[in-house]
C-alpha cells in the first residue's frame, strides 16, 4: 500500500519504522496543551503510527529545568522503548552532566534553548561544557533553531563539536538558506520537519535542497498535534522511499537506536 | 471521504515561498492530490488589493474550473466605499456567492454594530456564512463581535494552536461561532472539540496557498473521531451552512 493512503484511510502506519526526533512533555502556563503526558503521548503514537518520540520538557526550558528534566526522565522510564529523554541544559548553570549520563540510559542526549533563558545565544559562554560534554561522548544535541541568527550560532557549535551530532528544530522552514549552508559545512547536523504551519512544497524544496538523508521527522508534540505533520510528509510529492528515510531512517542512524 | 475547503485563497501574493503553490492550476493539483472535491476560495486582490476590484478578478479566475467557488470580501459601505447591502445581496446572488469574508483589522474598520449593523443584518437575513482569519479578531475581540451579531453564523478560520483559552469560553457564550479546520491544531484538537462542543462547529478549509492542504487533510483523518465526525468536519457542515443559504 502507498504510504499516503495510510491518511485516507486513516490508520496508523504499519510496517514503516518511524521515529520523531522532537517532541515535548508537561503543560505550559502560556497556552492550552491537552494531551502533555506520557500516557498521552504513547496514545497519540499509537493512533498514527509513531514507534519512538524524543522527548524534552518544554515548561522546565521556561524555568526548573531539573524539575523538567526528572519529569521527562519519568515518561523514559514509564516507556522506556517508546519515549527516550532530552535533558534540557541552562547556560545560566553549571551542572555535572555523568549526574544524568553516566552508567544511565535515562537520557538520550541534550536540549539546548537558550533563547527562553534570558534570551542568551546558542553559542553563549555558559553552554560550551556542555557542547564538550556532549561531544566527548558523541551526544545527540536538539536546538531550538527558529531565526537566522540562531541556525548560524548553531553551525559555529556543529563545527566546532565535530563528535556530537547536532538536530536543527524548526530551521529548515524559517532560515533555509543558513540551514542548507548548515548542511554543507557540517556532516554532523540533521534537520527536523517540526513547523506547525507552512505551505505545501516547502518539505519538497529542502529536501533537494540539501538531500532525503539530512532531513528527520519531528513534529513538537504535545505543543501541537503531530498528525498534519506526519501527513505533510506522507502526501508530499516525495518517493516512499524517501518518506521512509524522513520519517525513521535517518533519525535511527543519527541517533543509534 | 469528500473535502470542500470552506476557504481558501486564489491571486499572486506579494511574497510567495519559494515552491508555494499559489497558481489556480496548482491548486487544483492540489485539490486532486487531497481528494478535495470543491474550493471556497477568495481573491488576493480582494484581501490585499481593492475589494470591489478583487472578487471581480475572482469570478474571472475561477471560471477556470467548476470546482472553484466564489467566497466574496466585504467591508462596510462607508460613504459608499463598499455595496450596500442590497446591491450586495443582488449582485451575490447573480454572481452565485453564498460566502463572505470580513477583514475588520486588515481593512481598518470597526467591527461593532454602529459601523458594521448594516451589512451583518444582511448576513443574519441571508444566511450567508462569514469568515474571517483569528488574527482579525484577537482575543477579547473574538467574543466581542460574535455576540454582537448572534444572528450571524460565523467562520474563524486561521487559528494555530495556542488560542483554546480564549476560544472555549467563546464557543460557549456563542453558538454561532464555527471554526475551520486548517491549522487548528492544537494536541488532539479535533478530538478534544469534538467531546465539548460536537463535531457540527468544525468547518474543514485550507487556507491554500500559505496553509497547507496536505495537512489540514491529515489532520482530520488521522483523528481519533467518528467517520460520522470526520464526514461532518469534512463536508456536511459546510453543506448544511451552504443550503441554509436565502438569497
Ligand atoms: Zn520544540
Amino acid at each position: 500500500m502507498d504510504l499516503k493512503e495510510y491518511v485516507f484511510l486513516g490508520k496508523e502506519l504499519k510496517d514503516t519504522y518511524v521515529v520523531d526526533v522532537h517532541i515535548h512533555v508537561g503543560g505550559s502556563t502560556r497556552y492550552q496543551k491537552p494531551g502533555n503526558d506520557a500516557d498521552s503521548v504513547v496514545y497519540t503514537m499509537d493512533r498514527v503510527g509513531v514507534d519512538v518520540v524524543c522527548a524534552s520538557c518544554s515548561p522546565g526550558a521556561y524555568c526548573d529545568w531539573k524539575w523538567g528534566n526528572e519529569m521527562c526522565a519519568d515518561a523514559h522510564e514509564k516507556y522506556p522503548d517508546r519515549i527516550k529523554a532530552y535533558a534540557v541544559v541552562n547556560p545560566h548553570y553549571t551542572f555535572d552532566l555523568d549526574a544524568y549520563f553516566a552508567n544511565s540510559d535515562r537520557f538520550l542526549g541534550l536540549k539546548v534553548i537558550p533563547f527562553v533563558q534570558g534570551t542568551l545565544p546558542i553559542d553563549c559562554p555558559g553552554l560550551q561544557p556542555y557542547y564538550e560534554y556532549a561531544d566527548k561522548y558523541g551526544l545527540p544535541v536538539l536546538f531550538h533553531a527558529w531565526m537566522a541568527s540562531e541556525v548560524k550560532d548553531a553551525t559555529a557549535v556543529a563545527k566546532r563539536y565535530p563528535n556530537a551530532r547536532f538536530i536543527f528544530g524548526h530551521s529548515g522552514f524559517t532560515a533555509f538558506e543558513e540551514s542548507v549552508a548548515a548542511c554543507k559545512q557540517c556532516d554532523n547536523v540533521l534537520l527536523d520537519t517540526t513547523i506547525s504551519d507552512t505551505y505545501d512544497g516547502a518539505l519538497e524544496r529542502l529536501v533537494n535542497a540539501v538531500g532525503v538523508d539530512r532531513v528527520a521527522f519531528g513534529t513538537d508534540l504535545t505543543a501541537f498535534e503531530c498528525s498534519h505533520i506526519l501527513g505533510r510528509i506522507l502526501l508530499s510529492r516525495l518517493s516512499d522511499t524517501d518518506k521512509e528515510k524522513i520519517l525513521g531512517l535517518n533519525a535511527k542512524q543519527f541517533l543509534k537506536l | 471521504m469528500r473535502f470542500i475547503d470552506a476557504s481558501c485563497r486564489l491571486g499572486m501574493p506579494a511574497a510567495p515561498g519559494e515552491g508555494m503553490p499559489w497558481k489556480t492550476e496548482e491548486i487544483l493539483e492540489l485539490m486532486d492530490r487531497c481528494h478535495i472535491e470543491q474550493a471556497f476560495a477568495y481573491h488576493i486582490v480582494a484581501r490585499d488589493g481593492e475589494v470591489e476590484d478583487g472578487n471581480g478578478l475572482l469570478m474571472e479566475e475561477i471560471k477556470k474550473d467548476s470546482r472553484l467557488q466564489p467566497q466574496w470580501c466585504a467591508m462596510p459601505a462607508t460613504f459608499r466605499e463598499f455595496l450596500h447591502a442590497d446591491a450586495l445581496g443582488d449582485a451575490m446572488k447573480k454572481n452565485g456567492v453564498k460566502t463572505l469574508r470580513i477583514a475588520p483589522k486588515g481593512f481598518a474598520h470597526s467591527a461593532m454594530p454602529y459601523a458594521m449593523k448594516e451589512l451583518m443584518d444582511f448576513a443574519a437575513q441571508s444566511r450567508v456564512p462569514v469568515f474571517f482569519d483569528y488574527g482579525e479578531a484577537v482575543g477579547d475581540a473574538l467574543y466581542d463581535l460574535c455576540s454582537a451579531y448572534p444572528d450571524v453564523k460565523f467562520v474563524v478560520t486561521n487559528t494555530a494552536y495556542a488560542l483554546n483559552r480564549f476560544l472555549g469560553p467563546v464557543l460557549d457564550a456563542c453558538p454561532n461561532l464555527y471554526v475551520g479546520t486548517g491549522n487548528y491544531v492544537p494536541h488532539q484538537g479535533l478530538e478534544t472539540f469534538c467531546r465539548y462542543y460536537s463535531a457540527d462547529r468544525l468547518i474543514f478549509n485550507t487556507n491554500l496557498p500559505f496553509g497547507s492542504a496536505t495537512a489540514a487533510v491529515s489532520l482530520v483523518c488521522l483523528a481519533n473521531i467518528s467517520k460520522e465526525e470526520k464526514e461532518k468536519i469534512a463536508c456536511g457542515n459546510m453543506e448544511r451552512l451552504l443550503s441554509e443559504v436565502r438569497l
